[in-house]
């Protein structure tokens, strides 16, 4: 499961539009350095960033 | 008079001579103090790069990530290092360059809502470009950047990718060769 997928399940009201780089509030990105995609921005108004351990 | 010399003070030479063809020709000095460029001095548009996607590679839906560009074209300053596909400004070679990428993402079905190519400057966005297809999904896209930055020595330079589909979407995908390039090089100053 990627962790956009992750992110959804937990947070199941989250759109695609929510991860928008420019107008969104949830930026994943992957640095293809061989760690995975990680959270490098959460700003959303209302949810709490996830955890590593919801994450894991 | 065939040739002027004009003599060092202490040493060498410098002669004017006109070519050995027919005609009258004119040459006219600037009224500015300053070091007339000739061909075997003449700046160069260096350091000069251009990479491609070797592989076509996996994107992931809603996740921004590094592009790929393992098949270096040439590189004259040894400045691309396609280990991190970054761009480095090498020492000695500061100034303003002309930087441009091309991406084809693609996905396997038409899903393909926004792909968006952003060029980092030093792990951050300096330019981006994209395309908005929420509209009438696409099964591919294409997007051009070119800009000019005024780079200091070090700074470096990444391109990334972004792709949405659908929720659910999968197969997202830059596509290899002329369709995914990354190059630059300083302008002559």
């Amino acid at each position: 499961m990627t962790l956009s997928e992750k992110i959804m399940t937990i947070y199941p009201e989250l759109t695609t539009e929510d991860f928008e780089p420019m107008e969104g509030t949830i930026v994943l990105q992957d640095n293809c350095d061989g760690k995975g995609a990680y959270i490098a921005k959460w700003e959303h108004p209302t949810l709490a960033k996830p955890t590593d351990e919801e994450l894991s | 008079m065939a040739d002027i010399v004009l003599t060092g003070d202490t040493s060498g030479a410098i002669t004017v001579a006109a070519p050995a063809v027919a005609g009258t020709n004119t040459i006219t000095l600037p009224a500015e103090t300053g070091t007339i460029v000739t061909s075997t001095s003449a700046a160069t548009n260096t350091p000069a790069f251009s990479a491609e996607l070797g592989t076509a590679q996996t994107l992931t839906n809603i996740t921004v990530t590094k592009a790929l560009f393992d098949n270096q074209l040439f590189d004259t300053d040894n400045a691309f290092d396609t280990s991190t596909n970054r761009f480095t400004v090498p020492t000695g070679k500061a100034g303003i360059y002309s930087i441009s990428a091309h991406l084809r993402l693609a996905t396997s079905a038409s899903n393909l809502n926004l792909a968006v190519m952003y060029l980092y400057k030093n792990n951050a966005i300096a330019k981006y470009a994209y395309n908005n297809n929420a509209s009438n999904p696409l099964s591919a896209n294409s997007i051009a950047l070119t800009t000019l930055l005024d780079l200091n020595v070090g700074d470096y330079l990444e391109i990334f990718a972004y792709m949405q589909g659908a929720i659910t979407a999968s197969g997202l995908s830059l596509n290899t060769g002329q369709h995914t390039v990354f190059c630059g090089h300083r302008l002559i100053t």
